[in-house]
């Protein structure tokens, strides 16, 4: 005996996959290369100009901020409630696409932060910090 | 046996090799710059990035067909594709936080080096 309301509706859920899917794999796609376009200024600006290295640093950057958001954004898919009908589907993809995208404004503005700290960092010259560490030392 | 179980692995595997090929060798290629920073003789640090990245390969490699043995049996199509996508994601999210830890070791890795000869200075 199936009552209808608690069956979940696997056509709804496989409709529901796919509308999230390409929507949390572009979103991330267009904030990673965005960022990461910008981003090399600062690492050639942290670096002081060594074109190698920065580019290096970059991508590895940039591979590593691809591989934690695409996989919170496929951990995140499965759907556990009971769909029935369309309005639910909507609201529970709201909810899920709303979560993503402000965890990757999160993520976006963690890595704007890291790239602000390396600028201050690599702009302090390294004589001061040295005598720091000959007086911690001496001491 | 399970046809969609079946469907589920190859998929799985195909995306989950792709990913670990892939990220290896964009890090084999920009990893080198760091490693020639920290050892100084080209020749050791070419040799010590081939082998860093034969391990990568095996210990993650390894790691996605682990998961495998603990999969349960599949009896739709959302099923199949809710599976595969948190399957694969615990694959990926477990490469970027083991990357970003790397990033972190070589940042830290770097700091010492600088203590330490600012030092002996």
């Amino acid at each position: 005996m199936h009552t209808p309301e608690i069956i979940q509706n696997n056509q709804i859920l496989l409709i529901a996959y796919f509308i999230y899917l390409p929507i949390a794999l572009l979103l991330t796609y267009y904030v990673a290369r965005t960022l990461f376009k910008n981003a090399l200024v600062f690492m050639l600006d942290i670096f002081h100009g060594k074109e190698s290295i920065a580019s290096s640093t970059n991508k590895l950057f940039e591979v590593g901020f691809y591989l934690l958001n695409i996989g919170f954004a496929l951990l995140i898919l499965r759907i556990n409630e009971f769909v029935q009908n369309y309005q639910e589907m909507i609201e529970i993809l709201s909810m899920k696409i709303g979560g993503f995208s402000i965890y990757l404004g999160i993520m976006l503005f963690l890595n704007m932060y890291m790239f602000f700290r390396g600028r201050k960092a690599s702009k302090k010259p390294i004589a001061h910090l040295s005598d720091e560490n000959l007086s911690l030392v001496n001491e | 046996m399970n046809l969609l179980n079946l469907v589920a692995y190859a998929v799985y595997l195909i995306i989950t090799f792709f990913i670990t090929v892939r990220v290896g060798w964009i890090c084999y290629k920009n990893g080198i710059h760091f490693i020639e920073l920290e050892l100084e003789d080209k020749t050791i640090a070419d040799s010590v990035n081939k082998l860093l990245l034969i391990g990568y390969y095996l210990l993650n490699l390894g790691y996605a067909s682990i998961m495998i043995y603990s999969w349960q049996s599949i009896s739709t199509l959302s099923n199949l594709l809710s599976d595969i996508s948190t399957k694969s994601a615990m694959i990926i999210l477990s490469l970027g936080i083991l990357h970003y830890s790397n990033l972190l070791i070589i940042y830290l890795a770097r700091k010492r080096k600088q203590h330490h000869s600012s030092i002996k200075k």
